[in-house]
């Protein structure tokens, strides 16, 4: 009986004690391990830093990078992060392929829903032809009322200039018209 | 017996658990970024105050990972970037300047991040040279103006020459000073500072986005 005891005792310490490292283990790679990522980041980051440091950059050595991140990411079943399909869509039209860009825009848009207004904001612009410019002030928001006034002494007046895209690769008309249906 | 062995077993799992999870510091008022529930983040460019021109591109470029990481939206930097600067908006200055309202009509971001670096670089030394870099942010509501958060972080970078007495310290000082120019190390420890000030769930940090697995449970 008191033998019998004794394992008892041994068995419920050896539980408690498996239960206790158990969790020690367990929760310490919780709290070191981080968390998986979300998102794939093997060129995104270093390509906007190569555009930013260099004013743009080599456009077609960014692409690549990001083409290939591309595959990397569908082979490993992992998400492009939030803004990548924008920027290589900048960069495609920057080489003058609006078509390629305008698609990614749109994908950016319909990954990230939250990427919305600023990729009808530039998608419009997209379909401007150049000539009609027909921003007066600020930002080229263009329609809102505000865009009309004064707009007090802001930096963003005085420019002329359309959005990036349309500055860089005036799209088809055709095109923009569907594109304007779609947003 | 076997109970209190089997409770003490518990307890550790309890304690352990929470102790993971770290809590804001206490001493932060998060009460109005919880009803800001900002969804996507559009970080301007950082203001400069180092004596590096590079500092700007290598904080812009690399604040993306640790928030889209929390679980925010973050407008494409590269292409805000162009946006601006197809209105004649290049310096970071004029454009922190900007009216909400107005970053809010173009971008559509609920919130936006207002940085300054004010330390981005080496310093050489004779014995070891080390790599600095320090940011302050602050996260602002772009549909009422409210403050949402605040931090700063400093990181340095320091080598570590522990052998070889001083004539090999010596060396090392050269060789490091060259390894640091090649490979560009600031940009590295820039990613460095903004992961520690950038990430949510650290301590006195940024809370998790809505597209975290962490949000509901914060």
């Amino acid at each position: 009986m008191i033998t019998h005891n004794n394992n008892r005792r041994a068995g419920a310490a050896r539980a408690g004690r498996v239960l206790a490292i158990a969790a020690l283990a367990g929760v310490l790679s919780a709290c070191v391990q981080q968390p998986k990522s979300m998102y794939s980041w093997q060129s995104y980051q270093g390509s906007v830093y190569s555009y930013l440091k260099d004013d743009g950059g080599d456009y077609a050595t960014q692409t690549l990078a990001m083409e290939k991140n591309i595959e990397t990411a569908r082979a490993a079943n992992a998400e492009l992060p939030p803004g990548f399909r924008a920027h290589l869509g900048m960069l495609y039209m920057k080489m003058g392929n609006g078509d390629k860009g305008v698609e990614q825009m749109q994908g950016e848009k319909a990954a990230f829903p939250e990427a919305a207004p600023f990729m009808d904001f530039l998608l419009r612009n997209v379909g401007k032809p150049q000539t009609v410019a027909a921003t007066d002030a600020g930002l080229p928001a263009a329609g809102s009322p505000a865009a009309g006034s004064p707009a007090a002494g802001s930096p963003a007046a005085a420019s002329t200039t359309s959005a990036k895209p349309a500055a860089a690769e005036p799209a088809a008309p055709a095109e923009a018209g569907t594109l304007k249906k779609g947003s | 017996m076997m109970n209190n062995l089997m409770r003490a077993g518990l307890v550790a799992v309890v304690a352990l658990l929470t102790g993971c999870v770290t809590p804001p510091q206490k001493n932060l008022d998060y009460t109005a970024f919880r009803e800001s529930k900002p969804a996507s983040i559009l970080v301007l460019p950082p203001l400069n105050t180092s004596v590096d021109v590079a500092a700007t591109a290598a904080v812009l470029s690399q604040a993306t990972l640790p928030l889209a990481e929390s679980g925010y939206y973050v407008i494409p930097v590269g292409v805000m970037e162009e946006t601006f600067k197809q209105n004649g908006l290049t310096s970071p200055d004029d454009i922190h300047e900007l009216p909400a309202v107005k970053l809010r009509e173009i971008f559509g971001a609920d919130a936006a991040l207002y940085m300054t670096v004010k330390q981005y670089g080496a310093s050489y030394a004779v014995v070891a040279s080390t790599v600095t870099v320090s940011i302050d942010a602050e996260l602002l509501d772009l549909r009422n103006g409210a403050k949402l958060w605040s931090g700063s972080k400093q990181v340095v970078h320091a080598n570590n020459n522990s052998n070889g007495g001083l004539i090999g310290m010596l060396v090392q000082a050269v060789v490091d000073q060259v390894v640091n120019n090649l490979t560009d190390r600031s940009y590295s420890v820039a990613g460095m500072t903004n992961a520690q000030l950038l990430s949510a769930g650290t301590p006195g940090g940024m809370l998790y986005g809505p597209r975290s697995p962490r949000y509901e449970a914060q």
